[in-house]
C-alpha cells in the first residue's frame, strides 16, 4: 500500500518545525545576545570593548583561566588513563563487574555537589597536606566528576568495535597487554576518547561548586568574585567561556558523525 | 611422538563439559580438521592451543616443549577467526606487518615479506586497502597472510570461511590448502562442515561432546565409520531399522546376514547405517523371493546421481538409494523394486 503525504501536513509540519526552532533558539540565543550587548556597552550609550580586552589585563583571572585549563586537560587524561584500561579489560576478562563498573562511574551524576564536598573536605586535608593547596590538586574530584559523561562515550566506543577478537588477533601476532591496549584499542576508539576529552573539558571548565566550597580559584570562582565588582568583565568572560564549550560540543557532534561505511561484495 | 600434541584436554564452563579429554597428535606439515556439531568443543580446542582459554586439566605440547602455561603472545601460533578480524585502523599491508614490527624486524625485510605474502594469498594490488574496502573473501586472505608473516610454528584455522558465500567459500579452501602445502605449515582447522574438512585434510578429526570419535584419512572416515555419530555426521546415511537375530539382522521379512549382529541379543533393536551410494538396485517383478523390496517414491536430480526414496514394504521405512544419473531414469516414481544390501558396506549398531 502506498502511502502518500498530504502537502497540507507536510507543510503543517515544516511550519512546526520551523516554530519549535525560533521558539528554542530564541530561547538559547537571548541570553547569549544580551550578554554580548551587556559586555559591550560603553559609557553614554555607546560601544565598547573595555570588559573583553579587560579579561587579559586582570592578573588574577589570567591565573584562574590558565589553572582551569590546566585542570581541564589534566582531568581528562587522569580519566582516560582511569578508564580506558579498566574498561577494555573488563570487557575482555571480566565481563561479570561491568554492571558493578557501570554503576560506580554513574555513581557521582547522582550525588550532589555539596554531598561530595562534605565527603571530600577531610580527604582534601590529606591531600593538601602531601601535595600542597594548588588548586591542581582539583584533578582528583573533577577525574571523578566527569566519569558518568566519559564512561557512557567510551563504552560505545568499545561496543562498536569486536574488541575480544581483535585483542586475541594481536595476542596471537605477539601483542603484549600494553601493546593490545595502545597500537589496537586506543586508535579503533579514537572518536569516542576525543568525545569523552571534549565533554570532561567543557564539564571541568563549568565548575564552580566545588572548587568554591573547597576555595581553590578557578575560572568560574573567579568569574563569580569579579561579578561583584565589575559586572561587564564577568558577563565577558562568562560568554567566551559558554561559546568555547559550545565549540567543543558542535567538535563533538561533528566528530562523532564522521564514520567510514564502505561495503564490498565478493 | 608428534608435533603439535593434545594430551586430555578438559574444560568446563559453569559446570558444563565442553572439552571431555581430548588427544590429537598432528605431525609437522600435516592439516588435521576438527568436524563436528555445534557445541561439540572444536573452538574451545583450538583456543585452548591457541593460549586464549586454559585447560582445566591436560597439556600442549609443540615440537616436545609443554606450552601449556605460556601466555598467547609467546606461543608463535598463526590464528585465523571465524569473524573478520582485520585492525580496522591499519591498511593490508600494516595488519600483515604487525606481527614484524612486534618482532622487531627491519623495515625493507618487513616490507619485502609483506610483498612475499599479499602475492601469497592473490592479492598483490591490495596493500594500501583498508579492511572496510575489502570483501569478506578478500579480508579473510589478508588475515591469513597475517597469521603467516610470523613464521608461525602452528597454523591455526576457526571457521575462516564460514561467513563467506558458497562459491567464495570452496576456492579459498581450496588456496589455503595450497599454501599450507607449500609452506609444509602445520594446521588445524576448525569446521563443521563436512565437505570442506574431507575435501582439505590430510586426516579428519570427528568430535562429538567435548571427544575425538575418530581420526583418520578423509577416505577411511568416509568409507570405514568407527561409529554410528561418525556415519551420520560425515556423509548422507541411512538409519534402516531391524532385529538382531543369531548372525543376521532382519528387516522385515527380509534376512541381512552379517557377523555384526553376532554380539547382540536376538531380537534386539538394532539400526543398519549404510549409505546411500552402497545400496543396490533391480526393478522387481512378481513373487516376493526374500529380497528387500519396496518402491520407488521420489526422484531427485543431484547432478552426477540421482537420489531414489524407496518406501520399503511392509514398515514403510524410507531409505535413499544413490544411482548414476543416467540409470535412475529406469526407476520411476512407483516402481517396485528389490534392495541389495549383501555386496555393499555397511555397519550395524544398536538403536
Ligand atoms: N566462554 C564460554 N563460557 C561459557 N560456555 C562456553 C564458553 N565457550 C564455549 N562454551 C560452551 O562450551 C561448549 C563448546 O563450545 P565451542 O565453542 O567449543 O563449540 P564449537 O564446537 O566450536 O561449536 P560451533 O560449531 O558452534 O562453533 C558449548 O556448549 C558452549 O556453549
Ligand atoms: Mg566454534
Amino acid at each position: 500500500m502506498a502511502v502518500t503525504a498530504k502537502p497540507g501536513r507536510k507543510i503543517g509540519g515544516t511550519v512546526l518545525r520551523w516554530v519549535v526552532l525560533v521558539v528554542l533558539g530564541f530561547y538559547f540565543v537571548l541570553p547569549l545576545v544580551a550578554m554580548g550587548e551587556f559586555s559591550t556597552r560603553g559609557i553614554n550609550n555607546t560601544r565598547s570593548l573595555d570588559s573583553w580586552t579587560g579579561i587579559f589585563s586582570d592578573p588574577d583571572l589570567v591565573d584562574a583561566i590558565l589553572t582551569s585549563v590546566e585542570l581541564a586537560v589534566l582531568s581528562s587524561v587522569l580519566m582516560l588513563v582511569l578508564l580506558v584500561p579498566t574498561m577494555a579489560w573488563i570487557r575482555l576478562r571480566l565481563p561479570k563487574l561491568g554492571r558493578l563498573v557501570e554503576f560506580l562511574c554513574l555513581l557521582p551524576l547522582t550525588i550532589p555537589a555539596i554531598v561530595l564536598v562534605v565527603g571530600m573536605a577531610p580527604l582534601y586535608a590529606w591531600v593538601n597536606y602531601f601535595l600542597g593547596d594548588s588548586p591542581l590538586t582539583l584533578t582528583f574530584v573533577y577525574a571523578v566528576l566527569v566519569l558518568p559523561f566519559a564512561y557512557r562515550a567510551i563504552d560505545a566506543g568499545l561496543a562498536s568495535i569486536d574488541l575480544k577478537t581483535l585483542a586475541e588477533a594481536a595476542r596471537s601476532l605477539g601483542a603484549s597487554w600494553g601493546t593490545v591496549l595502545w597500537r589496537i584499542v586506543v586508535p579503533n576508539i579514537r572518536t569516542a576518547l576525543i568525545g569523552a576529552s571534549l565533554l570532561s573539558v567543557a564539564l571541568v571548565l563549568g565548575e564552580f561548586t566545588i572548587a568554591s566550597l573547597l576555595n581553590f580559584e578557578t575560572l568560574q570562582v573567579q568569574v563569580n568574585l569579579i561579578g561583584k565588582r565589575n559586572a561587564g568583565l564577568s558577563i565577558a568572560v562568562s560568554l567566551a567561556c559558554l561559546v568555547f564549550a559550545f565549540v567543543l560540543l558542535f567538535l563533538l557532534s561533528y566528530v562523532g558523525q564522521r564514520r567510514r561505511v564502505t561495503v564490498v561484495e565478493d | 611422538m608428534g608435533y603439535l600434541e593434545l594430551k586430555g584436554l578438559r574444560k568446563s564452563f559453569g559446570g558444563q563439559p565442553a572439552l571431555d579429554g581430548l588427544d590429537l597428535d598432528l605431525s609437522e606439515g600435516e592439516l588435521v580438521s576438527l568436524l563436528g556439531p555445534s557445541g561439540c568443543g572444536k573452538t574451545t580446542a583450538l583456543r585452548i592451543v591457541a593460549g586464549f582459554e586454559t585447560a582445566d586439566t591436560g597439556h600442549v605440547v609443540v615440537a616436545g616443549k609443554d606450552i601449556t602455561a605460556v601466555p598467547a603472545n609467546r606461543r608463535d601460533m598463526g590464528m585465523v577467526f571465524q569473524a573478520y578480524s582485520l585492525f580496522p585502523n591499519m591498511t593490508a599491508a600494516q595488519n600483515i606487518e604487525f606481527g614484524l614490527r612486534l618482532r622487531k624486524a627491519s623495515g625493507p625485510e618487513r616490507a619485502k615479506r609483506v610483498d612475499e605474502l599479499l602475492e601469497l594469498v592473490g592479492l598483490g594490488e591490495f596493500g594500501a586497502r583498508y579492511p572496510h574496502q575489502m570483501s569478506g573473501g578478500q579480508q579473510q586472505r589478508v588475515a591469513l597472510a597475517r597469521a603467516l608473516a610470523i613464521q608461525p610454528r602452528v597454523l591455526l584455522l576457526d571457521e575462516p570461511l564460514s561467513a563467506l558465500d558458497a562459491k567464495v567459500r570452496v576456492s579459498l579452501r581450496d588456496e589455503i590448502r595450497r599454501i599450507q602445502t607449500e609452506l609444509g605449515m602445520t594446521t588445524l582447522f576448525v569446521t563443521h562442515d563436512q565437505e570442506e574438512a574431507l575435501a582439505v585434510s590430510d586426516r579428519v578429526g570427528v568430535m562429538s561432546q567435548g571427544k575425538l570419535e575418530q581420526l583418520d584419512s578423509p577416505a577411511v572416515v568416509y568409507r570405514e565409520p568407527a561409529s554410528a555419530f561418525v556415519a551420520q555426521f560425515v556423509g548422507v546415511t541411512n538409519a534402516v531399522l531391524g532385529k538382531a537375530a543369531s548372525g543376521a539382522v532382519r528387516l522385515g521379512t527380509f534376512t541381512l546376514p552379517t557377523d555384526a549382529a553376532a554380539e547382540l541379543a536376538d531380537g534386539s533393536d538394532v539400526k543398519v547405517i549404510v549409505r546411500p551410494e552402497d545400496i543396490g538396485i533391480v526393478e522387481h517383478k512378481g513373487e516376493s523371493n526374500g529380497s528387500l523390496l519396496g518402491s520407488v517414491l521420489t526422484q531427485s536430480f543431484l547432478g552426477p546421481v540421482t537420489r531414489l526414496v524407496v518406501r520399503l514394504d511392509g514398515d514403510e521405512q524410507l531409505v535413499r538409494v544413490d544411482q548414476p544419473s543416467n540409470l535412475a531414469a529406469a526407476y520411476p516414481p512407483g516402481t517396485a523394486v528389490a534392495l541389495d544390501f549383501n555386496a555393499s558396506r555397511f555397519l550395524v549398531v544398536p538403536a
